[in-house]
């Protein structure tokens, strides 16, 4: 049996492009922020928001840090967002051991991110 | 907050966002986070407390791997299917890890992270010879679940086909990766990449590549609890991200055309090299 069959290339595709997305739209933010962090007067500054509503009050002020924060954010939901997508296409496929496998992952990144939260 | 960011005069975003570039060129290579790289520096040469450097060794995992794991998907030497199986063990793992890592204290971290870089250099040094080992059979659970499969050297010029063996010593290494991920906010892809590459017989591309595309994952699952906690600083941060993805990006376009022995060779110095600046840090020397 040979990859073809094992991993359609849409499946290949779909990752590769979600992953390319996810970067190109983290480097531009996390840029814009860094630049706006180095024209700051202040320096660098060990107080920075840390919950999911202090980054956005401070992206509503357009803070160096919030912006900066956004795209890490994005950074980090990319790999979430990948495997997210790739249980479709294992569904579609009919490969029920990978959809379940898919979704544990899934579920496993979901409770990690609730933890993370409430500790 | 009333620690200070860095001690040291010699922190600058500009210097990290560089040395980020070329960590992520070597991380992409190697199969590694580029954590590895970057924490050491951070912490021993830019005086960053260890907490931050380690959120910083998060956000480099995930750059390195969603930058090299686009190219290496697309290019079809990423096996996805041991990826996504193996996830199972490292996401467990990670929730795991990041939860005892309050816990430990951070000497004590050093001294097992430098005890597994040793561990990985002996490895990857008795096989520094090897290109690929090609297996007649594969495991049964392993071709239930079509973990084997091929892909194109570019150095090689050939297809080369490939048979996974041991899937489940395979999952269990990865928890272990997964947890000592959590603790110390380094990928442990040269754990992956050994469990890969000596147990699963796969080839040392394929491992350094699968590496790279689980990676991402396995940090996603710990990043929330670092976030959480104020880790993550974002000065420290931003040019990490920035350097890494573009250096993976680089670095993705050179690993296929590298010979397998040459990876495991550039692989053996630079583990060594981190593994004693570990144990001087964990026994308080440096």
């Amino acid at each position: 049996m040979g990859v073809d069959e094992k991993v359609p290339r849409d499946l290949e595709l779909l990752i590769s492009n979600t992953l390319r997305f996810g970067l190109t739209a983290c480097g531009i933010i996390t840029l814009a922020g860094l630049l706006l962090l180095n024209v700051a007067p202040s320096g660098i500054s060990p107080q920075f928001p840390t919950t999911l509503f202090g980054i956005w009050q401070a992206l509503l002020s357009l803070q160096p840090y919030g912006i900066i924060d956004l795209g890490l954010i994005i950074l980090i939901v990319t790999p979430v967002f990948r495997v997210a997508t790739s249980v479709f296409v294992f569904l579609r496929e009919r490969d029920y051991t990978f959809v379940a496998i898919t979704l544990f992952v899934l579920t496993m990144l979901f409770v990690s991110f609730v933890l993370g939260k409430a500790g | 907050m009333e620690e200070v960011v860095t001690t040291e005069s010699t922190f600058s975003p500009s210097l990290i966002l560089v040395l980020s570039f070329f960590f992520g060129i070597l991380g992409s290579l190697l199969g590694l986070g580029g954590a590895l790289f970057l924490t050491p520096v951070l912490t021993i040469f830019m005086g960053v407390p260890i907490h931050y450097a380690i959120g910083a060794g998060f956000i480099s995992i995930i750059a390195t791997s969603s930058g090299s794991a686009a190219a290496y998907v697309r290019d079809r030497i990423t096996n996805i299917r041991v990826g996504m199986f193996l996830e199972i063990a490292t996401t467990v793992g990670a929730i795991t890890g990041a939860y005892i890592s309050g816990l430990i204290s951070s000497q004590l971290l050093f001294i097992v992270f430098s005890a597994m870089m040793f561990f990985s250099a002996f490895m990857m040094f008795r096989n520094r010879n090897v290109e690929f080992v090609e297996m007649a059979e594969e495991h049964a659970l392993a071709k239930r679940l079509g973990l084997s499969g091929e892909y194109v050297d570019k150095a090689l010029g050939r297809n080369i086909v490939y048979k996974t063996q041991n899937p489940l010593q395979g999952l269990g290494l990865m928890y272990v990766a997964g947890v000592l991920s959590g603790l110390l906010g380094i990928g442990n892809g040269a754990l992956k990449v050994l469990a890969m590459d000596q147990i699963m017989k796969m080839p040392v591309k394929v491992s350094s590549a699968t590496s790279n595309f689980m990676m991402g994952v396995t940090a996603a699952a710990s990043a929330g609890v670092f976030f959480a906690r104020g880790d993550i600083h974002p000065a420290i941060a931003a040019p990490v991200a920035l350097g890494m993805m573009l250096g993976a990006t680089t670095g993705s376009r050179i690993m296929n055309r590298l010979r397998a022995k040459t990876l495991r060779k550039i692989f053996v110095p630079i583990l060594l090299l981190i593994a004693v600046q570990m144990l001087l840090k964990g026994l308080e020397v440096m």
